[in-house]
């Protein structure tokens, strides 16, 4: 890993000097809070039609209405992830500082790692802030940190396996357009491929596929605190071979 | 210091590196020249790692840049011909980041940043922005990346296209004084350059080496054979002539005003020079031209360049 450390500050500082960087930060916390604003307003409406709600109920609710059953969180992994993975290596390949790093004293693990690591603290960056969302709800409700613990693990686990896949896909183009592209139909494929649980009998081999990539399950499932270990080998199988394909592309450069 | 043995580059059937071999002595400044598109700059980012050669092997001091890539590169310093930069960041900062790239210690890191900056002339704009400045700038700025952290062996890609008169003879002078205790290897198609800062020179054409050695060894060996002639008559008259002596290997004719033209020419190796000239002068003088003046080609290496790289190509 020779050649981790700079390059992983290098990137860090990259996502944050630019504007695009702050954007992308402002619109997660702005959809996140107006999300977490539209959950607390539906637990609230369920509290009151219930004769006798218990405090636990109402935080289990919240916090499996913030993390499972939305749309919200693939809507930002969409909007948010490809954008934020597409310049690691076609935009370097686009300006030609890859041959800096070619040349430099670094394994290409190292580069991969780096890259990919720089945009998954960029990612935790992003979450970070959400924990006081469930802070301030403390104040109204009971919050069963376990819960909460499983839901994190799922959006880190997600965001982890995803950006392993943008991080792919943009070593895989020469221009940001393609990355972003190619990324996008990744990652939407996956979660079309997941819906098709919804639309097949279940017992078939189809409804069993699909529901075993459906990240739309798997964050239900996270969302009441059930963390399966399947989903663990899937996410992480899915980072591993992204960043061994990925380390193989780079390699591959220097024959081209 | 750098030995190259059968270096090939082959891109689909075209070959751009054809089992070049050379060897760059340790503290000397080799000029690495060839016309656009002759291989330089393949062959430089062969040696620097950035492209994989289909044969053959590049020793930097010993190390093979293939079976212990990351050993030989910290040996060099590279700078590309379209200096590649983070332009995002400050000049001070990306050459910080250069250095520990480089695994220059913390320690030592201000220091050779600071060394580098005076070296490149950039220590006035260390603290702006690389993309806020000049073209000339930027070239600098690669200059001092490719010098962060001392590598015995630089390798230089054009490192004076874009500057002024006034620093392209400081980047010489610096490349020069360089020269005493680093390796040099210059890749330019400015002749002058070469002249001016190099002890050796190298050759390329085609992706194939058509000289290699000392730079007055390199001329002195292709002078041998040309002449310059002033004669009194019109190109025209001249062209005849020069096609009857068969020994000619190349005639360039040109006007030289009031009737007079200049005559370029050179035999071909294995004829006798001198009884060839004398055959050559008899032929124009028997058919009424003229000669004023016959002397040996006052060659340099731009006429071995011309004379080299054109026989290549045809």
């Amino acid at each position: 890993m020779t050649g981790f450390w700079p390059l992983f500050k290098r990137e860090l500082w990259a996502y944050f000097v630019t504007p695009l960087g702050w954007i992308a930060l402002t619109i997660f916390l702005l959809l996140q809070g107006w999300h977490f604003a539209l959950v607390i307003d539906h637990v609230a409406a369920l509290s009151a039609q219930s004769a006798s709600p218990s405090g636990a109920q109402a935080g289990v609710s919240l916090v499996s209405g913030f993390f499972g059953n939305t749309v919200f969180l693939y809507l930002i992994l969409f909007l948010l992830i490809p954008p934020l993975t597409m310049r690691t290596f076609a935009e370097e390949r686009r300006q030609g500082t890859i041959d800096l790093l070619l040349t430099a004293p670094v394994t290409n693990t190292a580069m991969v790692c780096a890259k990919y690591f720089g945009a998954l603290a960029v990612y935790v960056t992003w979450w970070a802030p959400t924990l006081l969302y469930l802070g301030i709800a403390t104040q109204i409700t009971a919050i069963d940190w376990g819960v909460v613990g499983a839901c994190y693990l799922g959006v880190g686990m997600v965001g982890a396996a995803y950006i392993a896949l943008g991080v792919f896909a943009s070593a895989l183009s020469r221009n940001l357009f393609s990355a972003l592209l190619f990324t996008v139909l990744i990652v939407l494929g996956l979660f079309l491929f997941g819906a098709v649980e919804f639309v097949t009998a279940e017992g078939t081999w189809m409804h069993a596929s699909a529901r075993y990539v459906s990240v739309w399950s798997h964050m239900a499932e996270l969302a009441v605190g059930v963390v399966d270990s399947r989903r663990v080998v899937f996410y992480g199988s899915i980072t591993m071979v992204s960043i061994f394909l990925t380390t193989h592309l780079v390699a591959g450069w220097r024959h081209e | 210091m750098l030995r190259i043995e059968g270096l090939t580059k082959r891109y689909r059937n075209r070959t751009a590196v054809d089992q070049i071999s050379f060897h760059v002595p340790r503290g000397s400044v080799v000029g690495f020249l060839g016309p656009n598109g002759a291989g330089k700059t393949t062959t430089l980012r062969m040696i620097a790692g950035a492209l994989g050669a289909d044969a053959g092997t590049v020793l930097i001091d010993g190390v093979s840049i293939d079976e212990a890539p990351l050993v030989a590169k910290s040996k060099i310093g590279f700078m590309p011909e379209h200096v590649p930069l983070y332009v995002e960041m400050r000049v001070v900062e990306f050459l910080r980041f250069r250095a520990e790239l480089k695994k220059v210690t913390a320690k030592d890191r201000n220091s050779a940043v600071d060394r580098a900056l005076v070296d490149a002339q950039i220590a006035d704009v260390a603290d702006l922005r690389i993309e806020t400045l000049s073209k000339g700038y930027r070239q600098r700025v690669g200059l001092a990346d490719a010098l962060v952290g001392d590598p015995p062996l630089l390798l230089l890609d054009e490192p004076t296209a874009s500057l002024d008169p006034n620093q392209i003879r400081e980047v010489r002078l610096l490349i020069r004084k360089l020269g005493g205790d680093r390796t040099v290897l210059l890749s330019t198609h400015v002749l002058s350059e070469v002249e001016a800062v190099c002890d050796r020179a190298v050759l390329i054409s085609r992706g194939k080496i058509v000289a290699d050695g000392p730079i007055a060894e390199v001329t002195a060996r292709h002078e041998a054979g040309a002449y310059r002639l002033r004669v009194r008559a019109d190109a025209g008259c001249i062209s005849p002539v020069a096609a009857s002596i068969e020994t000619l290997r190349r005639v360039d004719i040109a006007s030289a005003g009031d009737g007079q033209c200049t005559l370029s020419v050179t035999f071909r190796p294995e004829a006798a020079f001198e009884r060839e000239l004398e055959r050559l002068v008899a032929a124009l003088v028997q058919v009424g031209i003229g000669v004023i003046e016959v002397g040996p080609e006052q060659s340099r290496l731009e006429h071995v360049f011309t004379e080299l790289t054109r026989e290549v190509a045809s």
